[in-house]
């Protein structure tokens, strides 16, 4: 309970109910906005602030800007049920998003069921080849396939290095060196340390930029092995990670707060 | 160089459970005393996690809204009920209880399930009675629906694919979240408004001429009303051939309020309460298919601050209210009437 230090009780949550939940409500509401014009549902605390730990407004905005070619193709990988997916619907014009969705066999079906029956055409695959030989914007969102546990072994700044045309990719980052960490999820995952990944993209001699969002959802991993457990520990944000948000746009695109890599 | 990238899922690693709240033994809110009163109630929803000295280590909380986790819940159920194989499963093995029962498909085992089995039995018979006959289903508290799904499931596989949903129901479905009511619209895209709807509503004040659908069917909302026994009254009078109910009962004559984990009112029927409906449909047999210990059921711990004790004196029924009891030759009627 909170402000309370007396549980009345515990009802335990199945994993139906967590991040596919949140993102199946999410994409329901972002649709019921595109549709209705209505407001009500998405600007709620708890979808606002899930909408937030996805970056969805931030890469909604973001994306339709990195280039200026039309229809706007996207290859977004680590998908997910596709929240970014109907954030981007709604941030077009009919007819104006060709979008191709990277994402795990398991999830496909969960993606069907939330876009199939929409207007907006899709792609769902497992692979792709890179590079790429199209002027597609990519999406490395590592900020989202984390939340499932997706591909631990993919290395997303290798990935990054191999793309010549406009992307975007939300990286989770140590402030630190390079460090695993288990999410709250109870997946382990590979934190490139910041510096080091501004240093691997800054040699691919490309223009990439980046914007850091220091303590982003901080508490999606556990404190690391050897953190103090007591209160004060637990109760102040470590803000040991954060969100790098890195962009490849081959016009010269203002944006603030993000700087050369 | 090109490389092939391909995006799979790994298994998570298992955290050994702990219980931050255990049940109390004497019960928490249900006592008179003073220091038990209950002010105000909250509800969070968040990761614990606690060190070998019990001493809890990290939390995270999640956004926390409970039409969020209805909508996730019932979107995997359509998920599961969509699943090919187990239409496979019912075409070749039949859409009966044995099947439902025989483990291949847990989801067939739970709850809404077996009450869409009930369903499905009066569907069957007045299509068969009554050829080209929709029949008329009204759902309180739908959220997405559903239970049309696993209907339509049954409905394809025990004629050859022939006979669907959209062609034998009229549905009428109402429920008080804007959220899940979208999302079941959304899902059921290209169905005739005509024949599937969906309302927004508190589930005691919904508008309907009695007898004006065939069935009538609710998994345990009627509880959530402000009026639950009206409400009920309501739902049995406008099912002009059978009810179908999950109903939560206790061992007591009189009905209690008790709070449910979504921090919201619940209301326990009594045996006064039973009697009460019953007395609202003379003419129906309250036909018993199942009971459901409390102990025993998939969603534990849903009830806030009751005692072990407490929690053992409720349970569930799965009764179909009707007069067609040549539909259910096999069911008692129910004995506390």
């Amino acid at each position: 309970m909170r402000g309370s230090s007396v549980p009345l009780g515990f009802t335990p949550l199945k994993s139906f109910h967590l991040d596919t939940a949140l993102d199946a409500s999410a994409i329901v509401a972002l649709r019921n906005r595109r549709l209705t014009g209505h407001t009500e549902l998405v600007r709620s605390m708890a979808l606002s602030e899930w909408q937030y730990r996805l970056a969805l407004d931030l890469l909604g905005d973001l994306i339709p800007d990195l280039t200026e070619t039309r229809p706007l193709s996207i290859i977004e990988f680590g998908a997910g049920s596709g929240p970014l997916f109907e954030r981007l619907k709604g941030a077009l014009p009919a007819g104006g998003l060709r979008y191709i969705a990277v994402g795990s066999a398991e999830e496909a079906k969960r993606f069907a069921l939330l876009h199939e029956s929409d207007s907006v055409p899709y792609i769902y695959t497992h692979h792709v080849e890179l590079p790429l030989d199209g002027d597609e914007v990519v999406v490395l969102n590592h900020n989202q396939a984390i939340r499932y546990g997706q591909s631990p072994n993919i290395d997303w700044l290798d990935l990054a290095c191999r793309l010549k045309g406009p992307a975007v990719m939300p990286l989770r980052v140590a402030l630190g060196e390079d460090e695993s960490r288990l999410t709250v999820n109870g997946h382990v995952v590979h934190l490139a340390g910041l510096e080091n990944a501004r240093a691997v993209l800054r040699n691919t001699n490309r223009s990439w930029r980046v914007r850091l969002l220091r303590g982003f959802d901080d508490g999606f991993f556990l404190p690391p092995e050897g953190t103090p457990t007591s209160p004060d520990a637990v109760n102040r944000k470590l803000r040991s990670t954060g969100l790098c948000i890195a962009i490849l746009a081959p016009r010269r695109l203002h944006r603030d707060r993000f700087e050369a890599a | 160089m090109s490389i092939l990238v391909t995006i799979s899922s790994t298994c998570s690693t298992r955290f050994q459970d702990f219980d931050p709240a255990p049940p109390y033994e004497t019960g928490g809110i249900d006592s008179s005393k003073g220091t038990n009163a209950l002010m105000a109630l909250d509800r969070a929803a968040t990761y614990m996690f606690a060190a070998p000295d019990g001493s809890i280590a990290h939390r995270y909380d999640f956004p926390d809204d409970s039409d969020i986790f209805n909508c996730g819940g019932y979107l995997d159920k359509v998920l599961q009920y969509r699943d090919d194989r187990l239409f496979a499963h019912l075409q070749r093995h039949g859409v009966n209880r044995t099947t439902f029962d025989d483990g291949t498909f847990p989801i067939l085992a739970t709850r809404s399930p077996q009450l869409d089995l009930l369903i499905y039995r009066v569907v069957r018979t007045l299509r068969a009675e009554m050829p080209g006959h929709r029949v008329g289903l009204f759902e309180l508290g739908c959220t997405v629906g559903e239970h049309f799904d696993l209907l339509d499931v049954m409905l394809r596989a025990s004629s050859n694919d022939v006979e669907t949903a959209a062609e034998a129901l009229r549905y009428q479905g109402i429920d008080i979240s804007p959220l899940v009511l979208f999302a079941g619209q959304y899902i059921h895209h290209g169905l005739s408004p005509d024949n599937f709807r969906l309302s927004l509503g508190e589930g005691s004040s919904f508008e309907a001429l009695a007898g004006s659908y065939d069935i009538g069917l609710s998994v345990g909302v009627i509880h959530n009303l402000k009026d639950p026994i009206g409400g009920t009254e309501r739902l049995l009078q406008l099912s002009g051939t059978a009810t179908v109910l999950a109903c939560w009962v206790c061992d007591s004559d009189e009905g209690i309020w008790l709070t449910s984990h979504h921090a919201a009112p619940i209301y326990i029927f009594g045996q006064h309460d039973l009697a009460t409906l019953a007395h609202a449909v003379p003419d129906r047999r309250f036909l018993v298919a199942d009971f459901i210990p409390e102990a025993q059921s998939t969603q534990q711990r849903h009830f806030v601050g009751i005692s072990q004790e407490a929690t053992d004196r409720l349970g569930c029924y799965h009764l179909i209210i009707t007069h067609r009891t040549d539909l259910f030759p096999e069911m008692s009627s129910l004995s506390l009437l």
